[in-house]
């Protein structure tokens, strides 16, 4: 197992060298400069760029990145002065994260709930609402049930605060649009699996044993209907992390997705990377930690024989 | 009073094509301690019948008529005290699967959970059942496991069954069905997914089991071999109905049952009978959905009148424990339903 885990995140390393290698030549083929403006002249844009170093040749510039990165260093923020890219994240993720795992937590109970309620459930009408409605939902864009929830709560209602304040009440709405499809992903995915597993012979052989039907249901059959579900939890973590970039400029949420956006727009060059390195970073390891997981559940699955 | 009695059963399963009969009208009983077989083709009705007495049919599946009395009392899902009540039946049936019918499946490969330790489905059916500590439960398993010849059971208890062999995993099913004492276990074809000398090991394991704790056996199988070496006595049963009954002895040395004959011809025997080679039955097993009035076999017999397409035939007994259901043998009553319909 350990011997495993060192594998995988060697394996991380790599991909992450090619990912900052990558990141940083397309950022530098962006057409503009961080310091370009329309009332600015050449002369001072130029010093701009030599007082950090954005005159040297490129590859001269990569080195030197890549030399402050393994001190741990990701750089300053070129439009902000003063301000570095590790203090931007480190003020930024707690917000993204929580607001990331709890909207993942909420729908991973729902979800699976809901994807069971559709495996079992007699009524053929029940069924259909809920096939109806998790069709439905996967195909609306958080951003929309952002702009949405917002007009119906915050505006017409007025229960809910339209300004992200970090009380309770203004994490409802973005934590119910970040969650939303992933319910509608997960409960599909559940009742998929859930529906094999219910049909196979072991569930026979345990009803033939006269087990309840709770026991059956928990334990028999979710245990095995789990698997697919825990495979894919790694990079939907992953993804609702990363990907609370538009539902946090809604709600004004000071994460690290708005900070992203920004950087991207002012050709923030050690911003971008600094981002880029760290989600790439999180993706690596929530992929890494939900193969574990699926160790962890399915005896049959040997990590270190594996890959 | 015989342990298990079924009378008159009828299991319809209902399919995109139609009403599928797949039990039409059958009846027997097995003692207390008795080894029975149940031999058919592959559709004949053995299993479903047999997954109808435990309530375990698919849910397309009901029994459309008939009793199945255990014990005495009819745990079939129509009878008086359950009328529309199906909770109160599967209520009783929870007592009664695992705890006083244990049942042996087919396939050791797939009936077993794979994600669970053996340990964790050995002693949740005693768990269940019984009222005991985990411990107990567990010391149980772990002599049960020692029972059915697993070694090492100790440390076996806590690994999963993909680290089992087929074999050592069909002796684990068959601990499983043995763990609460059961008075009947329901063997579905218990040794055809294993091989040969493991087949072997499986039957004695079994026979030696119903000897010693006197608990009736009902043999599922479509292998003549298997019943000749464990059962006392045999139904033969063809697209849902028993065709033949009778004693080991009856059924394998005086076969009356056209159908019968035919199975016996086609089993693979060595010495002078064998170089006489080896026959099959011409035809296939009829489809369910389109059975025609008179005899299922008809299409494939040899021995065919012209009354068995529209007549069903009547049982004849040769003795008080063999009779079989074919015109050939009831020549008189044939010739009075031929005169009455030349009247008519």
């Amino acid at each position: 197992m350990l011997k495993y885990i060192v594998k995988r995140l060697a394996m991380g390393v790599v991909t992450m060298f090619f990912l900052i290698t990558i990141t940083f030549w397309l950022t530098r083929l962006m057409p503009g400069s961080p310091f370009a403006t329309d009332n600015i002249s050449p002369s001072v844009l130029a010093a701009l760029e030599a007082n950090y170093g954005l005159d040297k040749p490129i590859d001269q510039q990569f080195v030197i990145y890549l030399q402050s990165l393994l001190q741990g260093n990701l750089g300053v923020s070129y439009t902000r002065t003063g301000v570095t890219v590790n203090d931007l994240i480190a003020q930024g993720f707690p917000v993204t994260l929580k607001l990331g795992l709890i909207s993942f937590a909420i729908a991973l109970v729902i979800g699976t709930v809901i994807g069971i309620w559709m495996s079992t459930t007699k009524s053929s009408a029940v069924k259909g609402w809920l096939i109806t409605g998790s069709t439905l939902f996967i195909s609306i864009p958080g951003f929309v049930l952002a702009i949405v929830l917002l007009m119906v709560f915050g505006q017409g209602l007025k229960v809910l605060p339209v300004l992200f304040d970090g009380s309770f009440l203004s994490y409802i709405m973005p934590v119910l649009a970040l969650a939303v499809y992933p319910i509608a992903q997960i409960s599909r995915l559940v009742h998929a699996s859930y529906t094999e597993a219910m049909n196979q012979d072991y569930v026979v052989m345990a009803r033939a044993k006269g087990l309840g039907k709770r026991r059956i249901q928990l334990l028999h059959i979710l245990k095995n209907a789990m698997l697919p579900l825990i495979t894919v939890c790694g990079p939907m973590i992953a993804f609702q992390i990363t990907g609370s970039f538009v539902v946090e400029s809604i709600f004004t949420i000071p994460g690290i997705g708005e900070e992203f956006v920004n950087s991207v727009n002012s050709r923030d060059y050690t911003v971008i990377m600094g981002l880029t390195i760290f989600l790439g970073g999180v993706i690596i390891i929530t992929n890494l930690l939900s193969d574990l997981a699926c160790a962890l559940v399915d005896p049959r699955i040997k990590l270190d024989k594996a890959s | 009073m015989p342990l298990l009695e079924i009378r008159n059963l009828c299991v319809e399963f209902k399919t995109r094509g139609g009403v599928v009969k797949a039990v039409r009208g059958v009846s027997y009983s097995v003692e207390e301690g008795e080894l029975l077989g149940v031999v058919g083709e592959s559709g004949s009705g053995k299993s479903v019948g047999m997954l109808a007495v435990m309530g375990l049919l698919a849910s397309n599946g009901h029994i459309a008529s008939g009793q199945i009395l255990f014990d005495g009392e009819d745990i079939s899902p129509l009878a008086p005290a359950f009328a529309g009540n199906p909770k109160a039946y599967e209520e009783k049936m929870k007592g009664i699967r695992g705890n006083r019918i244990g049942m042996i499946f087919q396939d050791p490969m797939t009936f077993l959970n794979p994600v669970l330790r053996v340990g964790t489905q050995l002693t949740e059916g005693i768990l269940c059942h019984e009222k005991c500590s985990r411990e107990e439960a567990k010391n149980r398993a772990i002599s049960l496991m020692k029972q059915v010849g697993i070694p090492s059971a100790e440390e076996r208890f806590r690994q999963y069954p993909f680290e089992f062999s087929g074999g050592m995993r069909q002796r684990i099913v068959i601990a499983s069905a043995l763990a609460c004492r059961p008075r009947l276990i329901i063997a579905d074809e218990p040794t055809t997914a294993l091989d040969v000398t493991v087949q072997a090991q499986i039957l004695e394991l079994l026979r030696d089991i119903a000897r010693e704790q006197n608990t009736a056996v009902i043999m599922i199988t479509h292998d003549l071999g298997v019943v000749a070496q464990l059962c006392e006595r045999v139904n033969i049963m063809y697209a849902g109905q028993i065709v033949e009954r009778g004693t080991l002895d009856e059924i394998f040395y005086d076969p009356r049952h056209p159908y019968t004959r035919g199975l016996l011809r086609s089993v693979c025997t060595h010495g002078e009978a064998g170089r006489q080679g080896l026959s099959s039955i011409p035809g296939t097993p009829p489809d369910l959905l389109k059975l025609n009035t008179g005899c299922a076999f008809m299409p494939r017999c040899a021995q065919a009148m012209k009354i068995c397409r529209d007549y069903m035939p009547v049982p004849h007994a040769f003795s008080s424990s063999h009779c079989d259901v074919c015109w050939n043998d009831c020549r008189e009553a044939a010739d009075r339903v031929t005169a009455q319909e030349s009247e008519g």
